[in-house]
Parts: structure tokens; C-alpha cells; sequence
């Protein structure tokens, strides 16, 4: 039996309106509202377990502890599956659902599925993380709304690889391979005729907006400062003993330049296959300036130089993985006392 | 510029002599091609395999693909700059061999593999994104003579691969063409929109090297923008470079966006020309770039709209781009073709440069996506203990899947 719970807000899940809305989470267990719709839907190896609800501004007042109870209570139940909603366009409940199909996802596994209105602020809040169908502005569409969350649930339990358009939930933006049915040529210059003729056309890379990283504050005088070389142009001993790969390196290294006044270019090789690194290789200061750092060391102009230098290879790398490095080697760093980075780059 | 091209479907491949192609069989004369491949002193052996597009092959360590060709007016100008004189392309008449390609397998040098049959795309069969995969091909493994190494052997291997495809389109003297297409840029309405094509010919990330042909022969090491007729680009006036192009020369010769262009010239768009330029290694030489590629563009070439393909890797997504921005800027609309970096499942994008005017890009797919190939029964050109094993290798990899001149039709849907 695959066993299916609802979660509804205080309205749908017949507590009462606004005056209910601080109610903590309980489960109920027979269908209440849309659960009574939802029943009807299933087949015959599906199993309605329970419903459970929660008010919108207790939720909303208390998420972490709405959620954890959420979670406690729907842990018995032991579901499959979870309708959360449909919210349609309420703000409150759109955000409870979201969080909760989070959760429900990440600690218990089942596959959540909900609906919202396009105009939902949580759709943009969740949609990434969670598979949104898009609803009307009103309950009037109940029943086919639940109808399309519960075939969405079922196709996701299968591992069927869902499409926004066709199966009309808010795009997760997740990246798949495909193929497309004319040559990239062909949508290439069809795309700009359209653009040409000022009819509608619809790009298939949107360009990323990157996330805004504030400026760290000025560290001001570096004389007493702990200072590290860093890089990403993959200089690495020769024989490349942690093996980084020479495109999108998954790992980085660090390597003792303890006592050391050069690195000597017989020592050293390139892992990194997007530049010319020849002359990188023949004097590897050019990319880990580990002389200059020696003199500014030695003039007193930064405290002391880390005893080993960090590297990696950038080439082609995903955001989510660079991301992943970088924190890895801030924390690595931090651990070890750096208080200051000198990053070279290619 | 008035380029004839006569068409002969290849249906079969068969060794004999003499070379011959008869009834869409063509006849290899393995013996007469080693000979005029070897007449080249860097070349000590070569061996030659023939396979057939339905066979369940796998070729490793591909060099090149060409599409055999040669000229039969005017005769003998074959590749100019490269394998004859410096000579004029793009006029006359050009033979041109269909369903067969010329494939150079070399252990040194040869960077991607062909799996003929279609690999499975998260764990299902996929169709077949890969051109080369529907072709009979005449593989050749070229050896080094003692002490030919590195660039002066990928030289070698770039003549071999021009030179096979030329012993093999002459093989079909004699014979009557299946079909005929004229290309010739006619003057057309004014009302249609003036289109121009922005094509980034290498990136010198992995700088050329002298005597390695890319435009009439010349290394394009200086390059600065300039125009050519899409004749010269798809008749043996350019070529890709040894690295760095991911296009092998087949694709050159069938520039897909130079193929659409001409297919709609006259119909919905006035193609005007191709602006040729080189990805760059200083500021100074891509701010160059820029302003005389754009330039070239709206006020030479009065274009209204530019297609725009790079070369290359991540770097040369900025010289395309400030060239597309700049041209958009100069009100020319544009599009551009990229491949992309993102890992499967991902939702954050990653892209190398950022406009809001750059608004209209087709995707060649990620790099970092990976298929899943069934096991071969033949393997051309494999090492190790079992090459033709089920494996699992990315699209970079696979020589058909990213098609940077926008022959592919592997791309990224986001769901």
C-alpha cells in the first residue's frame, strides 16, 4: 500500500477560520475538506493514512517548533506520500507547505508534493527545492489540482523525470541532459530572426544573477598578519599527488613550502588545461608568488607566510562545486590561523 | 563567389582495386591511400579499417573527421594554403562524398572517441545526438616516423587527414553526381533582414603554432577581424586548429550556421558575410577584437542581426560575448551558442560573462554531463584491458556531442 497524507491549514482542515489560525499541528484521522476529494482519486493500491493540520499563523509565529511537531506527528503515520495543500494564493500557508515538503523531503525521504498561485511570494521561496504545482487563484479547482499534485507524487515515487510545461508545476530549474530536435544552428538563427521580427522568443541560458558578496573589511596592517598563497591555476608538486584534475578539479591540496625561498619549476607541474601554462612551468612564481611573499616576509611587510600554499584547478567548474571548495579551503585556512589570503588566479 | 557542389551518397564501403565508387559502393585501395599518405616522410605506417555505420563500433583517440572532398574546378586547389598553394576557395566546382567520413585515429594526439551506437541518457536509450555516428567511416591509424613528436606530428596528422579525404573523393572520377547544390550569395529583397554570421575560428588559450593551417594556411596567431565569403569557410579556406576547437574539419565544411544562413537566404534573411576573429590572450588584443569585429559588423556589413559561435574552452565566452555586446550596443540584434558548464540535477547556472542585452542563447548542452555507452564489439584505436567495456564517459569527451559551429542537438532542459 502506498500510504498518503494531506496537510491542510486550519481553514481547509475545518478548525475555523482566522480566529483558528494560531492552532498547533494535530493529525486527524478521518479526510476532512479536499481530503474527502483526495479519496476519490485513489487507486487501488493507495491508502489515505491521515490528515494533519496546523494553523497558518501558528506556523507562521513559530516555524521551527511547528515544523518539528510537524514532523513528529506525521512521522508515525509513516506516508509515501504528502499533499501539502494546494495553497493556492495564501502567503501564510504557501511558506508552511514549503517548509514542510522541505523537511518531510530531506529527513524522511517521502515524496511531497504542493500547490500554490503563481503570485505566491512562496513559490519563489520554495520552488527550487520543492515540485509546486501551479494552481488557480481559487479553491474552485480543487479537485484537478489535488488530481495533477497526486499524479506528479506518483510519477516522482517511479523516477519519472517530470517537465514543467507538460505537467504543469513551477520550473525547478533543475539541469538535465536532452536532445533537441533541430541542431543548435538551426534554433540559433531562428532565435534571432524572431528576435529580429520583435516576436517572442525565449533564450534556453538565462544568464545567472550571482549572488552579491559583500567586500570583507580592510585587515589594515599586515605585519602581523598570518598570510597564505592560494590558487586556482592547478601549480601542484610534480607527479600531482592528490591527482586534481586538470578540468572542474573536485579536490584541492596543500603543499609545504615550509623553509623554501622558490619553488624550483622542476618540483612543480601544471594541472590545469584551459591556458597556456608554459610559463607558469618554466618560473612557477608567476602563479604562486612565493619569492615576492619571501621578500614583503623578510621586509617586514606581512607577519609570516603560511608554511604551505593551497591549490586547485578552476577550469570549467560548476558554481555549486567552486562554492564547495572555497568554503572548504576558508575553513581549512581559518582552522590553521590564516588571517590573510593572497588568491592568484589565471 | 559561385561554389558548385556534386553529391555522391556513399551506401557501402569495401576494400579492392583500384579505387572506384560504383552503385554507392566505395572501393578502398588500402595500398594506393598508405602510399600517397606515406609520401609524407614524418608518416612510417599506416593502417587502414573500414566501418560500417550500422556496426556496433566504438573509435578511440579520434584525431579528425573529415568529409572527403576534393575540387574539380579549379583542379588541384585542395585546401589552399594547407595541402596546395595559396589558392582561391569558394569558387568552381567541389566534389563531395555523403555518408562517409575520412577518420584519423592516432594513440598521440587524438583526444575523443565515437561510439556508433547512441549512449543511454540516464539510464535510457537515447536517439542518436551524434552525426559522425550515422556514418560508414574509412579509419585510418597513422605511426609516427622515429623522433616526429608533438606539434610537427600533429602537422603531420592534420595533412593526412586532408590528404585521405582528397584520395578518396577522387575515387569517384568517372562517376555522375546524385545530386547538386549551387551556393552563391544572390542579391535579394531589401526588405529582408541583413544577417551576418560572428565566427570565433580558434581561441589562443592553447596558442597555434607556426606552420599550423587555420585561414589560407596562415596560424591566425595576429589575427584581426575580418570578412569572408561563406564559400571560403565550407570549401577548404578555414580550418580548425590541432587543439581546442571541438569541431573536427567535417564540421567546418558543413558550418551548420553557414548551411542555415544560406537555406533561408533570400526566404527570411539577407546573409551578408561572415566576420572571422580569433579568441584573444591580452586586454589589449580582445578590446581589438571587439570594436573591429563589431565594427565590421553594423557599419561594413550594415547587418541587422549576428549569429555568434567561440571555440575553445571557458575564456573565449568573454571575446564572443563583448563582441555580441558591443554589437547590441550598436543596435544589432544577436544570439550566440554556448556549452555550458552546469552538473546534472544543478540548479545554479554558471556562465562566464553577463549582459542583460545578451538575451537570446541556445545551449550545446553541459560538458559535465555524463552517458552511459553499451559495450562495443569492435574497437578502433582502444587501449587498456578492455576497451570495448560498457563505460561511462561526459559529453566533452564523446567527439559528436558538442558541436561548438552548432551541428549538435545535445543540449540542457531545466525541469
Amino acid at each position: 500500500m502506498v500510504r498518503i497524507v494531506l496537510y491542510l491549514n486550519q481553514f481547509f482542515g475545518q478548525l475555523g477560520g482566522e480566529e483558528a489560525a494560531a492552532e498547533p499541528p494535530r493529525v486527524l484521522a478521518a479526510p476532512v475538506g479536499p481530503g474527502r476529494a483526495l479519496t476519490g482519486l485513489l487507486e487501488a493500491d493507495e491508502a489515505f493514512v491521515g490528515t494533519l493540520v496546523c494553523g497558518d499563523s501558528y506556523f507562521a509565529d513559530h516555524p521551527d517548533a511547528a515544523a518539528a511537531a510537524c514532523l513528529d506527528l506525521i512521522r508515525p503515520l509513516e506516508p509515501d506520500i504528502v499533499l501539502a495543500g494546494p495553497a493556492f494564493n495564501a502567503g501564510r500557508y504557501g511558506v508552511a507547505c514549503g517548509t514542510l515538503a522541505e523537511i518531510l523531503q530531506r529527513e524522511l525521504g517521502v515524496t511531497v508534493v504542493t500547490g500554490m498561485y503563481a503570485e505566491n511570494p512562496a513559490v519563489e521561496l520554495y520552488r527550487k527545492q520543492v515540485v509546486i504545482v501551479q494552481t488557480g487563484l481559487s479553491a474552485a479547482t480543487m479537485r484537478d489540482t489535488l488530481r495533477t499534485m497526486l499524479t506528479l507524487a506518483r510519477k516522482l515515487r517511479r523516477g519519472e523525470t517530470l517537465m514543467p510545461e507538460e505537467h504543469g508545476y513551477f520550473s525547478q530549474g533543475r539541469a538535465m541532459p536532452a536532445i533537441a530536435e533541430k541542431p543548435a544552428a538551426d534554433r540559433a538563427v531562428e532565435i534571432l530572426l524572431a528576435k529580429l521580427r520583435g516576436e517572442p522568443y525565449r533564450t534556453e541560458v538565462v544568464l545567472p544573477t550571482f549572488r552579491r558578496n559583500a567586500a570583507p573589511s580592510r585587515l589594515g596592517d599586515l605585519r602581523d598578519k598570518l598570510v597564505a598563497l592560494v590558487t586556482d591555476g592547478g601549480l601542484v608538486p610534480a607527479g600531482n599527488p592528490d591527482n586534481i584534475e586538470s578540468f572542474a578539479a573536485t579536490r584541492w591540496g596543500t603543499y609545504d613550502i615550509a623553509g623554501a625561498e622558490r619553488l624550483a619549476p622542476e618540483d612543480y607541474e601544471v594541472s590545469h588545461g584551459g591556458y597556456d601554462n608554459r610559463f607558469v612551468r618554466q618560473d612557477p612564481h608567476r602563479l604562486v608568488p612565493l619569492d615576492a611573499a619571501r621578500q614583503m616576509e623578510r621586509d617586514g611587510q606581512i607577519g609570516r607566510l603560511f608554511d604551505k600554499f593551497v591549490s586547485t584547478t578552476g577550469l570549467s567548474n560548476p558554481i555549486e562545486n567552486s562554492r564547495r571548495l572555497g568554503r572548504e579551503i576558508a575553513e581549512y585556512l581559518r582552522q590553521q590561523g590564516v588571517q590573510a589570503v593572497i588568491l592568484t588566479s589565471t | 563567389m559561385r561554389l558548385q557542389l556534386q553529391f555522391h551518397d556513399i551506401q557501402s564501403l569495401a576494400f579492392g582495386s583500384p579505387a572506384t565508387l560504383d552503385a554507392g559502393t566505395l572501393t578502398v585501395d588500402a595500398d594506393a591511400l598508405r602510399a600517397a599518405l606515406m609520401t609524407d616522410p614524418r608518416i612510417a605506417d599506416v593502417e587502414v579499417q573500414l566501418v560500417d555505420a550500422h556496426e556496433n563500433c566504438r573509435i578511440m583517440s579520434i584525431y579528425d573527421v573529415v568529409q572527403p572532398r576534393c575540387k574539380i574546378e579549379p583542379a588541384g586547389a585542395d585546401y589552399p594554403g594547407a595541402l596546395s598553394g595559396v589558392r582561391a576557395s569558394g569558387d568552381g566546382i567541389t566534389r563531395v562524398l555523403r555518408g562517409v567520413a575520412l577518420t584519423v585515429v592516432a594513440p598521440i594526439g587524438g583526444r575523443r572517441f565515437l561510439n556508433l551506437r547512441p549512449p543511454h541518457l540516464r539510464d535510457t536509450a537515447s536517439q542518436s545526438f551524434d552525426r559522425y555516428a550515422g556514418l560508414h567511416h574509412v579509419v585510418v591509424l597513422p605511426t609516427p616516423a622515429d623522433g616526429v613528436t608533438g606539434d610537427d606530428w600533429r602537422n603531420a596528422l592534420r595533412m593526412a587527414s586532408l590528404r585521405a579525404g582528397v584520395h578518396l573523393a577522387q575515387s569517384a572520377d568517372g562517376g555522375t553526381a546524385d545530386a547538386e547544390e549551387v551556393l552563391e550569395l544572390q542579391p535579394v529583397s531589401e526588405d529582408l533582414p541583413r544577417v551576418a554570421y560572428v565566427y570565433q575560428l580558434h581561441s589562443h588559450q592553447m596558442p597555434t603554432v607556426p606552420g599550423e593551417p587555420v585561414l589560407y594556411g596562415d596560424n591566425v596567431r595576429y589575427l584581426l577581424p575580418t570578412i569572408v565569403h561563406p564559400n571560403e569557410v565550407i570549401d577548404g579556406g578555414l580550418l580548425p586548429s590541432y587543439n581546442g576547437s571541438v569541431a573536427p574539419t567535417y564540421a567546418v565544411q558543413n558550418n551548420d550556421i553557414v548551411k542555415k544562413l544560406y537555406a533561408l537566404h533570400g526566404k527570411e534573411l539577407n546573409f551578408v558575410g561572415v566576420v572571422v576573429y580569433v579568441a584573444n590572450q591580452l586586454p589589449a588584443e580582445r578590446d581589438r577584437a571587439t570594436l573591429m569585429a563589431s565594427n565590421l559588423v553594423k557599419y561594413t556589413l550594415n547587418a541587422d542581426g549576428a549569429v555568434f559561435t567561440k571555440s575553445g574552452g571557458g575564456a573565449p565566452n568573454v571575446d564572443m560575448a563583448l563582441i555580441a555586446d558591443r554589437c547590441e550596443e550598436l543596435g544589432v540584434k544577436t544570439s550566440l551558442i554556448v556549452w555550458e558548464t552546469i552538473g546534472e540535477g544543478d540548479t545554479e547556472d554558471s556562465s562566464l560573462f553577463n549582459s542583460d542585452r545578451l538575451d537570446a542563447i541556445v545551449s550545446l548542452g553541459s560538458s559535465h554531463f555524463q552517458f552511459t555507452f553499451d559495450a562495443a564489439e569492435r574497437v578502433i584505436g582502444g587501449s587498456g584491458p578492455d576497451p570495448g567495456s560498457e563505460f561511462a564517459a561526459t559529453s566533452s569527451q564523446s567527439l559528436g556531442a558538442i558541436d561548438q559551429l552548432g551541428g549538435s542537438r545535445f543540449t540542457v532542459i531545466r525541469h
